[in-house]
């Protein structure tokens, strides 16, 4: 959301032209974003060691109930948030950043350079990401970083496609090309031209990226591949799923099902913003298009 | 029209999911209650008995992997001369009888006459020699002890002549770690470590291997016709895949699980199933490297992380309180030579930060951990495998309390056993049923070939050794436990390693498909629950 160029009005007006799912998902991501902001203030009990009975159900002293060691379950949702959050936005910043400015180059020089670049995509995109995910995990070894970077990886190629083909598009407008006989360079028109135009586009994207960073996240660390010391969404549900025998306990009951709900609903809040701004920004889904200038 | 709708769809799905979710699995069916319990002893026959699988290695004393599911089904195949049984009584299987001479320097074995290898021909004295010789030069997965065998040799085809340079009263169990391959099979094997050839799981034991399956864990034995002993009471023994043992077990996928007790109520009341307690030396330890880490020499600092670690609330909270806390003296509570008389180390925060500050770590640095005056900061790696990350897990919280720093660094088993053995480490948690080794904190040159235990790394007590050595061959019973428990007192005061808990076993099975399991072994795949030897 941070990206949406900071003008109030325009943004309260977008928000008016949202729908009901969008402004529910609006509040959610808020509400999540919050939480792993004031993680510290909202749960009264640490997040990293126990302070209570094994499995205590929810209420009394701990709202969401503990975990096997006695751990706060809330305390770990609040600060798993931190986690899912930075994983998500910083996969998705890196990935928009790196993919955006090789969308530029190869829409904006054309030729090899762009044929080599896109056939490059069309192999990352055919190759499955989630294995290569796991043996690339594996291999450099759980940390927050490696994750994030991994991800990254493979997550270029959708910026990269969508800033190619804008840049292919505006770089026939006469604007452009009249910027060019009066001597812009490259790097001029990048920034003046070709970034602001491209810029809402990838917003959106990057929003979808966040989504599927958080989800490739959990996913890494329920196979017991994250990083162990970053208590994570993923890992809560990791340890719960490896308690033996936990679908017939009560255990499931809080331990699994609220780390599960709070992934959920955020990767689904996550999903309908993109799908909303996506109609806003694409003028091809009937929304009405805005840009920066 | 449909796109709008859409999203308000999915949310409404999710919800109806998240409903039927808490309302169907919220109830616990029990109709436990139609026939009371019958006295009645179940089957003690069976065609075939599914177990949960797992790769462990071609069953083959040089293939299989060094744990002891591994070593377990390979005992299913292969056969030794002499076994020794749960008590560590040894007990005729290959070798009918033996007899020694009276200064304990010769041994002679009759061997079984009429036992045949699975794929037909007869098992000889020839047979013996060659594996004693083979063990010799090409040393299997576990290692075996016969340094002391001055010469074997074959009197005649069903008698062996074993010489040995002293008497030495572990000679027999020694004897029962060698297991013995067919001489026509083996002879021109060169690289015994790959080789799975179709032949490489002969052996003259009571079942033979019919199928084996590496990716998928699988393994099928079928009940020899060739054993020379009684007839396997399980004709088929599979080992599958199983996700989730109980649903497995429910679904009567697999025969025997172990449970938690937090499923106990679940199985206990109803007669369909019968539960096993078992309380076994299988036990998780904590290793100091103190080559890697040079402080750890120092015992008083050892003595404090005892203190400061609660065994007691490690047993309530990783295991759900099913197992024993662990005795600084290293055996368990249980076993005859337990010394009761050692010193425990009752969880207690207070001594351990005394004696912390006794050496020298008196400041807290940034996060509260301790550092003596020259910056050194009392902040270890602690190696784990997935199995017991939530113990390095809970180790890491109550020594931060004392201001020890822990990383918990987790690796899948077979790492964490390999970095074990090489010694990469600077603190490892292991667990094994060699629950009760003092063997493993002596410098005693021999073998050490198994992960289950190791060599405490850079630890050196020569009184400890030369006492493990003397009791080792000490055929006094008496005196030996005399010796053992002086061993004990010496480990507790130095608590080289820290035994954190002895887990007990709750297995349960249904007495309707088969009621064989016997009481002496806690593990489901043991030769025991299917033959009589």
């Amino acid at each position: 959301m941070k990206n949406i160029p900071a003008q109030p009005v325009k943004m309260i007006k977008w928000f008016h032209d949202f729908s009901w799912s969008g402004k529910l998902s609006a509040a959610v991501i808020l509400a999540i974003l919050l939480l792993a902001v004031f993680a510290p203030g909202l749960s009264i009990h640490p997040h990293n060691t126990s302070t209570g009975a094994p499995l205590q159900p929810p209420g009394g002293k701990h709202l969401l109930g503990t975990d096997e060691l006695g751990v706060d379950l809330w305390a770990q949702i609040c600060y798993g948030a931190r986690v899912s959050l930075l994983v998500g936005l910083g996969t998705a910043f890196l990935a928009a950043l790196g993919g955006g400015l090789v969308g530029i180059i190869a829409g904006y020089l054309g030729g090899w350079p762009d044929k080599f670049i896109m056939r490059l995509i069309d192999i990352m995109i055919v190759l499955p990401d989630f294995p290569l995910l796991i043996v690339l995990a594996a291999f450099l070894g759980p940390s927050l970083l490696n994750i994030i970077v991994v991800l990254a990886l493979f997550s270029w190629v959708f910026p990269a496609r969508i800033t190619r083909s804008q840049v292919l598009a505006l770089k026939e407008q006469s604007y452009i090309k009249s910027a060019e006989t009066y001597g812009a360079g490259a790097w001029y028109l990048m920034w003046k031209h070709f970034l602001p135009e491209v810029f809402p586009l990838v917003a959106v994207n990057m929003i979808r990226l966040t989504g599927r960073a958080i989800v490739s996240e959990a996913g890494l660390s329920f196979l017991g591949l994250g990083d162990p010391t970053s208590k994570s969404w993923g890992l809560i549900i990791h340890h719960a799923t490896s308690f033996k025998g936990i679908y017939f306990t009560d255990f499931w009951k809080w331990w699994l099902l609220y780390p599960w709900l709070a992934l959920t609903m955020m990767v689904t809040a996550l999903a309908f913003m993109s799908r909303e701004l996506e109609r806003i920004a694409d003028p091809r889904l009937g929304g009405r298009r805005f840009s920066v200038h | 029209m449909l796109k709008k709708k859409l999203p308000a769809l999915a949310i409404l799905l999710l919800i109806c999911l998240l409903g039927l979710l808490l309302t169907g699995c919220g109830g616990e069916q029990s109709d436990d209650t139609k026939e009371p319990a019958s006295e009645q002893t179940g089957r003690q026959q069976a065609d075939q008995i599914n177990l949960a699988g797992g790769d462990w290695g071609y069953p083959n004393p040089y293939t299989y992997y060094p744990r002891g599911p591994g070593s377990r089904k390979m005992s299913l195949v292969f056969d030794s001369l002499v076994t020794s049984d749960t008590g560590g009584n040894i007990q005729p299987a290959l070798a009918a009888e033996w007899q020694s001479n009276k200064d304990g320097l010769a041994y002679t074995f009759k061997l079984r006459p009429g036992a045949e290898w699975h794929d037909g021909k007869p098992f000889t004295a020839d047979d013996v020699i060659f594996s004693y010789e083979y063990a010799k030069s090409y040393p299997p997965v576990s290692a075996v002890d016969l340094t002391g065998v001055k010469k074997m040799s074959a009197v005649d085809d069903l008698t062996i002549l074993v010489e040995l340079i002293q008497s030495d009263p572990n000679f027999l169990a020694g004897l029962a770690g060698l297991k013995i391959i067919p001489r026509h099979i083996w002879e021109n094997v060169t690289d015994p470590l790959n080789f799975v050839a179709p032949g490489a799981a002969v052996g003259t034991g009571p079942y033979r291997l019919v199928d084996y399956s590496k990716e998928h864990g699988t393994y099928r034995f079928e009940a020899s016709d060739k054993f020379w002993g009684e007839q396997p009471r399980v004709k088929v023994l599979a080992f599958i895949p199983a996700s989730e043992d109980i649903l497995a077990f429910e679904q009567g996928e697999i025969d025997r699980i172990n449970i938690t007790p937090d499923v106990l109520s679940r199985f206990e009341s109803n007669p369909e199933y019968r539960v096993m307690q078992y309380e076994t030396t299988w036990a998780y330890r904590l290793y100091f490297n103190m080559k890697n880490r040079p402080e750890l020499l120092s015992k008083d600092l050892r003595r404090a992380l005892v203190y400061a670690v609660d065994r007691r609330d490690l047993v309530e909270k990783v295991e759900r309180g099913a197992a024993v806390p662990g005795n600084p003296g290293v055996l368990h509570p249980g076993n005859e030579l337990y010394n009761p008389d050692v010193p425990q180390y009752p969880y207690d925060r207070q001594k351990a930060e005394e004696l912390l500050e006794g050496l020298g770590y008196q400041e807290k640095a940034d996060g509260g951990v301790r550092q003596n005056s020259k910056g050194e900061k009392l902040s270890f790696l602690l190696l784990a495998d997935e199995g017991s990350s939530r113990l390095g897990e809970l180790i890491k919280q109550q020594l931060a309390l004392v201001g020890v720093e822990v990383r918990v660094q987790v690796v899948d088993q077979k790492t964490r056993d390999d970095r074990f053995k090489n010694g990469d480490y600077e603190l490892c948690i292991n667990g094994s049923g060699g629950g009760e080794s003092l063997e493993e904190l002596t410098n005693l040159a021999r073998a050490r070939a198994t992960s289950a235990t190791g060599e405490t790394m850079g630890y050196k007590n020569p009184g400890l050794d030369s006492l493990y050595s003397r009791q080792e061959k000490e055929t006094d019973p008496a005196r030996r436990k005399e010796l053992m428990a002086e061993l004990q007192r010496i480990v507790a005061e130095e608590v080289p390693k820290i035994t954190l808990y002895y887990r007990n076993t709750l297995a349960v099975h249904r007495p309707a498909v088969y009621d064989g399991w016997s009481e002496e072994t806690y593990h489901h795949d043991q030769r025991i629950n299917f033959v009589k030897d």
